[in-house]
């Protein structure tokens, strides 16, 4: 395009290239700290706490072999009288004279996140997704009011609601157990779950589920063979917002929960190691936390770009 | 092929009433125009028949079978909406398909079918392309091959032309009309240009605010309207509406035009006499004539020529009218003439019920009761 014949919508090139600074930056700030937790998980304990920081040092897979086990320390004399390592792990152990003693609860805490997290989440998109096609659709009594009602479920703190919820849960014998925290993480998703369905549900123009049931699918067909495709980039974006909330949730995860349904969040803090916290024991945990939720977004980021694209023809 | 007949068939939104107490009965293998001003109720009507609105009250039957409470997919009723309806993810082959995929219809057979309709519809070239490559008149011609596939008992088609331009539509308008005289499909048209239902249609029902005024093939909505809102609304330029008062007197009944000195007009001939009181008086653009020797003063504002014939835009002491005159017509904007009315081609209307008082006399009488289907 000839400087002469400049568009007034395109941006023009130094805008784009300031444009293209600022996201780099704001990419960089938001990075570094990922980074620094990835680099710690691979450091040794001394490593990790060095002053000044060590960008450079030799990467060992202590970190993570920690947040997967529980080791006790031995005396040089017992340590002597064992046999020789027979795994990689046993032998990186065994440099610190210590042995393992089994596994830690790491293991048990991760399967529960992910049993909550995309429990609830499947649970917020199912529900969410009907009840924005009803909204949507039909001519349901007191609507307005109803949707003003499910967004105020997000004006207070969720603090506000800590206590009753804590004694409402134990009465209910729903405290310490994974369909808790799943209705618990339902709940509170399922209204930005709601609004934000419905607005994609509003734009798809009913014609297409109605051709669809003239031309012989019952209305529930309809649903699933035409509506939900095409809103894909909504679900999509459903998905992903929920489970970063339930997987990322904290206090009431604090709070409800101690050993049977206990997430990854508020067990991570917690990994001590000698002398203090095991800073890259804590480091791998949260490296291994962040994946799933990065894999979600990667894996439906394509969905999300479709929704873009897919206007109605007209 | 079925015949579709609606009975008191009615549906509020909550206070608001959408469609009133319609009865109205499309015979089979009709042409039927539902045509009416925009919110009048056409497209609630058409999808109370389709089954996407539920009355709420009266019945539909279908070749006599009651329908009113069943599923769409079960009345076997195929719909071309407004905007087409056409998935953009699936190409103009798998659009057409659709009807029959979702009726479990195999594989081979589909395919046959599709490429049949193709035929009909000439766009075999285009069954590969994608929705978003067709332009309008093609689309519309998928969207029709879509609601053909199937041989359903009915089409209904909601304004199928409305998002065309002009040129297209008109062409449009040409091809579903030959298509209808070969394949003698029932069909329900919707549609607010009274052009496109005058050109196209075996029956016109002319609906206003709900209301269903008028059912007639289209020269017998033309030419005796039944009440002054059809009179308005078909036609064009519409019918020349004069305000006139009727009086009985001892030498005959007199109807004068409510305006000042204005002479009194022949009357057309009433059964039981003119009604003393408002009447109005409605008269066709060709029927009206202009020249000097007229009787009704009046002064030419415009003058359009239309190639075969001239429309005259006329003032006169009753308000303005349009007059519509040869080509060879000596009228000029600015000449003082004069208008004349033929009682013969003229209707009064009572103003209060808005109903037609009599027939026009040159016109042809009724093929029967209901208006079967011409051609
Ligand atoms: N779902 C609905 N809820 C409330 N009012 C409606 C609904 N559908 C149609 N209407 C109203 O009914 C009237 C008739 O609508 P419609 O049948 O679409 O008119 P037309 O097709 O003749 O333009 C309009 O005034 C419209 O606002
Ligand atoms: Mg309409």
């Amino acid at each position: 395009m000839s400087d002469t014949a400049r568009s007034i919508v395109e941006p023009g090139k130094r805008a784009k290239r300031v444009a293209g600074l600022v996201v780099a930056a704001y990419a960089l700030v938001t990075l570094i700290p990922i980074l620094w937790i990835v680099g710690t998980s691979f450091k040794s304990p001394n490593d990790a706490i060095a002053y000044p920081p060590k960008v450079f040092f030799e990467p060992t897979l202590e970190g993570y072999v920690n947040v997967f086990t529980t080791r006790s320390r031995q005396s040089p004399e017992y340590m002597e009288s064992l046999p020789p390592p027979e795994t990689w792990y046993d032998k990186l152990v065994r440099q610190r004279n210590m042995v393992i003693t089994g596994p830690s609860r790491f293991g048990d805490r991760y399967l529960n996140s992910l049993i909550i997290g995309f429990g609830s989440t499947f649970l917020t998109v199912v529900l969410g997704v009907l009840a924005a096609y009803a909204f949507s659709r039909f001519r349901v009594p007191l609507r307005d009011d109803l949707m003003f009602f499910i967004l105020s479920t997000r004006m207070f703190p969720p603090v506000a609601v800590a206590i009753p919820l804590f004694l409402m849960y134990r009465e209910l014998g729903l405290s310490d157990t994974h369909l808790g925290m799943i209705i618990l993480y339902t709940a509170v998703n399922l209204s930005l779950a709601v609004w934000l369905l419905k607005g994609f549900i509003d734009e798809i123009p009913r014609e297409y589920e109605e051709a669809a049931m003239v031309d012989g699918y019952t209305r529930f067909q309809a649903f699933r063979k035409v509506v939900l495709p095409q809103a894909k980039a909504g679900i999509a974006a459903t998905a992903i917002f929920s489970l970063i909330f339930s997987w990322n949730e904290y206090n009431f995860a604090v709070l409800l929960t101690s050993g049977n349904a206990q997430t990854a969040p508020p067990f991570i803090p917690l990994i001590i190691g000698e002398g203090g916290l095991d800073w890259p024991a804590v480091a791998a945990a949260t490296t291994l936390f962040i994946l799933p939720v990065l894999l979600f977004t990667v894996l439906l980021r394509k969905y999300l770009l479709a929704g873009i694209t897919f206007g109605a023809v007209r | 092929m079925a015949e579709i007949e609606l009975t008191h068939l009615h549906k509020a939104f909550d206070e608001f009433v959408a469609v009133r107490d319609t009865n109205l009965t499309i015979h089979e293998g009709e042409f039927f125009a539902l045509l009416g001003p925009s919110g009048c109720g056409k497209t609630t009507t058409l999808r109370m028949i389709a089954g996407l609105e539920q009355p709420t009250s009266g019945s539909i039957r279908l070749d006599g079978e009651e329908v009113a409470r069943i599923r769409p997919a079960r009345r076997d009723i195929a719909f071309v909406f407004q905007l087409f309806a056409l998935y953009p993810h699936l190409n103009v082959q798998d659009n057409i398909a659709y009807p029959l995929r979702s009726r479990g219809v195999p594989a081979g057979e589909r395919r046959e079918q599709v490429a049949e309709v193709a035929r009909i519809l000439r766009i075999e070239h285009l069954l590969r392309s994608r929705i978003s490559q067709l332009a309008g008149g093609d689309r519309q011609r998928v969207a029709l091959a879509r609601a053909m596939v199937r041989r359903p008992r009915a089409f209904l088609m909601d304004e199928p032309l409305g998002t065309l331009d002009a040129e297209m539509r008109a062409a449009m308008r040409d091809e579903l009309r030959g298509l209808h005289d070969r394949i003698r499909a029932t069909t329900v048209y919707v549609t607010h240009d009274q052009m496109e239902a005058m050109s196209m249609a075996d029956r016109i029902a002319v609906m206003n605010g709900g209301d269903v005024l008028q059912a007639a093939p289209p020269m017998e909505l033309y030419l005796n309207p039944a009440t002054l809102f059809v009179a308005g609304f078909v036609g064009s330029p519409p019918m020349n509406l004069l305000e006139a008062e009727g009086h009985r007197e001892a030498g005959g009944d007199v109807l004068r035009l409510r305006a000042e000195g204005t002479p009194a007009v022949a009357a057309p001939s009433l059964p039981g006499g003119l009604p003393a009181g408002p009447l109005v008086l409605g008269v066709r653009p060709e029927h009206l004539r202009v020249g000097p020797e007229a009787s009704l003063p009046a002064t030419v504002y415009g003058a359009e020529y239309l190639g075969s014939h001239r429309i005259l835009t006329l003032d006169s002491p009753a308000g303005r009218l349009r007059a519509r005159v040869s080509k060879d017509h000596p009228a000029q904007a600015g000449d003082r003439t004069g208008i004349g009315v033929d009682p013969r081609q003229a209707i009064l209307f009572d103003p209060s019920t808005g109903s037609a008082l009599n027939r026009m006399a040159g016109a042809p009488p009724l093929p029967d009761a209901e208006g079967g289907p011409h051609g």
